[in-house]
C-alpha cells in the first residue's frame, strides 16, 4: 500500500474534501468573513439575506456568515485541542498499561473503570460546571474524561500486538522494551489510532457544541456554533435561518470527519 | 417401472456438470463437466484435495450456492426429478426432506443460542404436519436410533455443552429427521479427534445400511474412503479423474493422481 | 463484586471532589449565585452545613456515610432534599429514554436488517445514509428542527412539557435518532457476519423456511451485540437527556441538573453527577444478566 488513501474509495476522499475545507476556513477566516463576527448593528437587526450579509444577521445585527466562519476556528479548533489533550494522556497510559501489565495495568485500568461508570458527558459538564463557565475550562473538563475510553481501547490494540510473533522475535533478538514499544507496537498502532481519532474529533465537536449550547462552554458575544443555535431559540419562528445555519455547519463537519473516518477504516480493511 | 428398476435406484444422478464462481473475466470454474450417481443404501465418495470442487458440487445438489455460484450447463437429477428447470420455491422443498446434508464443523452447524430440541422440532414441523408433541417424539426416536445416550435430556442441551462427535452424531440426525435418504456429508469427520471419527463413521454407516439411506461422501481422507465408502470418484481441479468400486480403484488406480493420492498416503 | 465494590467507591471519590473543583470557597460561590455579595455570616452558616471546615478526609467519610443513609443534602434553590427532588424527577427521564430506545430500535432494526439481506441495493444505501446522518447531526439542532416543524409550523405536537401523552414524540424522536445509527450499522454487521456462519447454511440446508432462518437463527445471535452496546449507551442516553429535556423543557433530572448548573447548586449538582453514576452501573449489571439468558455460552 503506498499512497495513504486509494482511488475509488468515495467515503474517504468525500470527508477528506470536507474536513479540509472547514479547516482552510477555519484558517482563512479574517480573509474570505464579508465582516467583522462582533460587530453590533442595531439598525440592521434580525435582517434577511443581502449583499452585505449573505445569510443575514442576527439578534444583535451581526453578520451570520461571518460567525458561521468565525465559528469555525472555535468549533474545530477547540475539538481539536481536545482531541490532541486526550492522545497525549491516553496513549502513554494506554500503552504503559497494555505492555508492561501485572499491577499497573491493573491499576490503570480500575481507573479507566472507575471514570466509565459516569455518563461522560454528564461528568464532563459536571467539571465545566464547577470550574465556572469558559472555554478552558471546558477544554479541561473533557480531557479529563474523555481519555478513559481510550486509553482502554488502546490497552487492548497494545495487547494485541504484543502477542505478534515479530515482537517476541524482536524480544528474543534483544531489542530493548522501549525500542519494541516505540517501533513495533505503537507503530502498529497507529493507523487504528488515527481511525478512532477521526472518529473522535465528531463526537467531540458535538459534545463541545452542544455545552455551549446549554451555555457552558464559549461564552457570548464568541462566535460559536452552539452559542449561535442556543441564541436563535427565541426567533426560531420568526427567522428560522438563524437556527438552520449554524446547525447544518456542525453537522456537516461532523459528516466529514465521520466520512474520512469510515474511508479510513474501510481502507484497513482491504489492506488486511 | 420393471425396466428402470436400476435407475429407480439411482437417487442423485448429476449429469455434465460446470459450475462457475463470479462472473466475466475473473470468473472460476469449480466443477467441469462433472458426472455422478449415488444410489439408495449405498456409500459413494468423491475424493480429491481441498480446492478440488467437491465442495461445490454438493452446495449445488443442495441449490446452496450462494449469490456468486452458479451452474453453467449440465442437470442435477434427485430421484428423477430435474432440479435446475424447477423454479426456486419448489427446489427449496426438496431440501431437508429429500436431501439432507452435514457439514464439516459440526460444533458451529448447530446454532449456537438455541436448544438441540428446538432444532430438531423446528425441522420436523417444517416437514410434517405434526404438532409440537408429536414432533418431540420423533425427535426422540431419531437421537435413540442414532444411539444417543439420554435422548430426552439432550433436548434441553446446547452444541456449547457436547462434544464434537456428539454434535456431528445429533447433526445425522437431524439432517435425517424428516425422512430424507439422499444424505450428503461434507468431510464430516475431518474437524473431530481422531478418537470420535470412528463414532462417526460408524454411524454413517448404520443410517445407509438400517435407514436406507444413500451417501455422497465428500472428503479428502482415503482412510476414511477405504472404511466407508463403496464406490469412489476422485476429482482434481473441477474433473472426475477416475470412478469405480472402492476396491479396484485402491487395487489398481488408473490415473496418475490417483495413484499420487495413494502414495502420499502410504 | 469486590471489582463492583472498588468501582462504587471510586465514584463515591470523584463525585465527592467535584465540590473542591470550584475556585475559591464553593459556599461563597453558591449564594453569590443571583448576583449579592453574600454576608460572611451567611457563608459561614453554608459552610457549617456542608461540613466545609473539616479536613478534607473526615468531610469524604461524612459525607459518604450521609450519601449511604440516602441523604444527598439540601438543595439551594428549592431548600428540599436533593435524594427527593432527583428521584422525583427519575420518572420523567426513564419514560423519555423509554421511548427513545424504542424508537431507536424501531428505526434500526427494519434498516439494519435489510441493509444486510440487500447488500449494495437501495436499502443499503439509505440505511448508510441514516446513520450517517444519526452519528453527524447534532441532537439539539435536529430538536430545533422537529420543534420548527412538527410544533410551530404543523402544530402536531406541543412545544414543551410533559402535559399530553403526546408530548414525548418530540424529544423521544430526538434522543433516539441520536443512538439508531450505531445500532443500524452493527445490527447490520452482525447479520452479515452471522449469515455466513455454517449454522445458518446448515438451517437452510434442512429446508427451513427463508424467512424462520433469518428471524428464528441469525438475528438473534446478531442482535447480541446491540444488548450489550445498549448498556454502554445508557450513559450516552442520559447525557443526551440533558440537551434533550432542556430543550423540550422535558420535566426530568437533566433539566433540573442544568438549571442547577444556572444557579450554582453545587449540591444538587453532586447528587445529579452521583445517580446517574450509579444509574449506569446497576444497568450495565442488569444487561450483563440479561444477555446471560440470550446467550447460554455465557453462563
Amino acid at each position: 500500500m503506498n499512497g495513504l488513501i486509494m482511488p475509488k474509495n468515495v467515503p474517504a476522499y468525500l470527508g477528506g474534501f470536507i474536513v479540509l475545507g472547514v479547516l482552510s476556513v477555519g484558517l482563512l477566516a479574517p480573509l474570505i468573513a464579508p465582516s467583522n463576527p462582533l460587530d453590533v448593528h442595531m439598525t440592521h437587526r434580525l435582517a434577511g439575506p443581502s449583499m452585505d450579509y449573505p445569510l443575514g444577521t442576527d439578534h444583535l445585527g451581526r453578520c451570520v456568515l461571518s460567525r458561521l466562519i468565525y465559528g469555525t476556528r472555535q468549533s474545530l479548533f477547540c475539538a481539536l485541542a481536545v482531541l490532541v489533550t486526550v492522545l497525549a494522556i491516553s496513549v502513554p497510559v494506554g500503552v504503559l498499561s497494555g505492555y508492561v501489565g501485572g499491577t499497573i495495568d491493573r491499576f490503570v485500568m480500575r481507573i479507566v473503570d472507575i471514570l466509565l461508570a459516569f455518563p461522560s458527558l454528564i461528568l464532563a459538564l459536571a467539571i465545566a460546571a464547577m470550574l465556572g463557565p469558559g472555554q478552558a475550562h471546558l477544554l479541561l473538563a473533557f480531557a479529563s474524561v474523555w481519555w478513559a475510553g481510550y486509553a482502554r481501547l488502546i490497552r487492548g490494540m497494545v495487547l494485541q500486538l504484543k502477542a505478534n510473533d515479530y515482537v517476541l522475535a524482536a524480544r528474543a533478538s534483544g531489542s530493548s522494551h522501549l525500542r519494541i514499544a516505540f517501533d513495533h507496537v505503537l507503530r502498529g498502532a497507529a493507523r487504528p489510532i488515527l481511525v478512532l481519532a477521526s472518529m473522535e474529533v465528531g463526537t467531540i465537536m458535538l459534545a463541545l457544541a452542544g455545552l455551549s449550547f446549554l451555555g457552558l462552554g464559549s461564552q457570548p458575544p464568541a462566535p460559536e456554533w452552539g452559542v449561535m443555535l442556543s441564541d436563535s431559540r427565541p426567533y426560531i419562528q420568526t427567522v428560522p435561518n438563524l437556527m438552520i445555519f449554524p446547525g447544518l455547519a456542525i453537522a456537516l463537519c461532523v459528516l466529514g470527519f465521520n466520512l474520512l473516518a469510515e474511508g479510513l477504516r474501510e481502507q484497513r480493511r482491504v489492506a488486511k | 417401472m420393471s425396466a428402470s428398476a436400476e435407475a429407480s435406484t439411482e437417487l442423485l444422478c448429476i449429469r455434465h456438470l460446470t459450475l462457475r464462481y463470479g462472473f466475466g473475466p475473473t470468473a472460476v470454474t469449480a466443477a467441469n463437466d462433472v458426472s455422478l450417481s449415488v444410489k439408495a443404501g449405498r456409500i459413494t465418495a468423491l475424493v480429491g484435495e481441498s480446492g478440488s470442487g467437491k465442495s461445490a458440487i454438493a452446495l449445488a445438489a443442495m441449490g446452496l450456492l450462494g449469490s456468486s455460484g452458479h451452474v453453467e450447463q449440465g442437470e442435477i437429477r434427485l430421484n428423477g426429478i430435474e432440479l435446475q428447470s424447477l423454479p426456486p420455491h419448489k427446489r427449496k422443498a426438496f431440501r431437508g426432506r429429500d436431501i439432507a446434508m452435514v457439514f464439516q464443523d459440526p460444533a458451529n452447524a448447530l446454532n449456537p443460542v438455541l436448544p438441540i430440541g428446538r432444532q430438531l422440532i423446528e425441522t420436523i414441523r417444517r416437514h410434517r404436519p405434526v404438532g409440537r408433541t408429536e414432533a418431540r417424539r420423533i425427535a426422540v426416536a431419531q437421537l435413540k436410533r442414532a444411539g444417543l445416550p439420554n435422548a430426552e435430556s439432550l433436548l434441553s442441551k446446547h452444541a456449547f455443552q457436547l462434544s464434537g462427535g456428539m454434535c456431528q452424531r445429533i447433526m445425522i440426525a437431524l439432517a435425517l429427521v424428516s425422512g430424507a435418504k439422499l444424505l450428503i456429508a461434507d468431510e464430516p469427520t475431518t474437524a473431530l479427534d481422531v478418537s470420535v471419527q470412528s463414532q462417526i463413521l460408524r454411524e454413517l454407516r448404520r443410517v445407509s445400511r438400517e435407514e436406507d439411506v444413500g451417501i455422497l461422501l465428500i472428503t479428502h481422507d482415503l482412510g476414511v474412503v477405504a472404511e466407508l465408502a463403496e464406490d469412489m470418484y476422485v476429482m482434481q481441479a473441477g474433473r472426475i479423474v477416475e470412478y469405480g468400486d472402492v476396491y479396484s480403484v485402491f487395487d489398481h488406480p488408473r490415473h496418475a493422481y490417483t495413484r499420487e493420492l495413494l502414495n502420499s498416503r502410504l | 463484586m469486590v471489582n463492583l465494590l472498588v468501582v462504587l467507591l471510586g465514584v463515591s471519590l470523584i463525585t465527592f471532589s467535584l465540590m473542591h473543583l470550584a475556585p475559591g470557597d464553593p459556599a461563597e460561590i453558591m449564594l453569590r449565585a443571583d448576583g449579592v455579595q453574600p454576608t460572611r455570616e451567611a457563608v459561614e452558616a453554608l459552610r457549617q452545613s456542608l461540613g466545609l471546615d473539616a479536613p478534607l478526609h473526615i468531610q469524604y467519610v461524612e459525607w459518604l456515610g450521609r450519601v449511604l443513609r440516602l441523604d444527598l443534602g439540601l438543595s439551594l434553590t428549592t431548600g428540599k432534599p436533593v435524594a427527593q427532588e432527583l428521584l422525583s424527577r427519575l420518572p420523567a427521564t426513564a419514560w423519555l429514554a423509554l421511548c427513545a430506545v424504542v424508537f431507536a430500535a424501531l428505526l434500526s432494526l427494519p434498516l439494519g436488517i435489510a441493509a444486510a439481506l440487500f447488500q449494495a441495493s437501495w436499502w443499503d444505501r439509505i440505511s448508510k445514509l441514516i446513520s450517517l446522518a444519526s452519528v453527524s447531526v447534532p441532537a439539539y439542532w435536529l430538536g430545533l428542527l422537529l420543534l420548527f416543524y412538527g410544533a410551530v409550523r404543523l402544530k402536531m405536537f406541543p412545544v414543551a412539557g410533559m402535559d399530553s401523552p403526546v408530548s414525548v414524540v418530540l424529544p423521544a424522536l430526538t434522543l433516539g435518532f441520536g443512538i439508531a445509527g450505531v445500532y443500524i450499522r452493527l445490527i447490520r454487521t452482525g447479520m452479515l457476519e452471522v449469515l455466513e456462519r455454517p449454522y445458518v447454511r446448515a438451517a437452510r440446508a434442512r429446508g427451513l423456511r427463508e424467512g424462520a432462518v433469518i428471524a428464528g437463527h441469525a438475528l438473534r445471535n446478531a442482535l447480541l451485540p446491540s444488548i450489550t452496546l445498549l448498556g454502554m449507551q445508557i450513559g450516552a442516553l442520559l447525557g443526551g437527556a440533558v440537551i434533550v429535556e432542556t430543550l423540550f423543557a422535558w420535566p426530568g433530572i437533566g433539566k433540573f441538573a442544568v438549571e442547577a448548573i444556572y444557579a450554582k447548586d453545587y449540591v444538587v449538582i453532586q447528587g445529579y453527577v452521583l445517580l446517574t453514576a450509579l444509574i449506569v452501573v446497576l444497568t450495565n449489571r442488569a444487561v450483563d444478566g440479561f444477555y446471560k439468558l440470550l446467550d447460554p455460552r455465557m453462563k
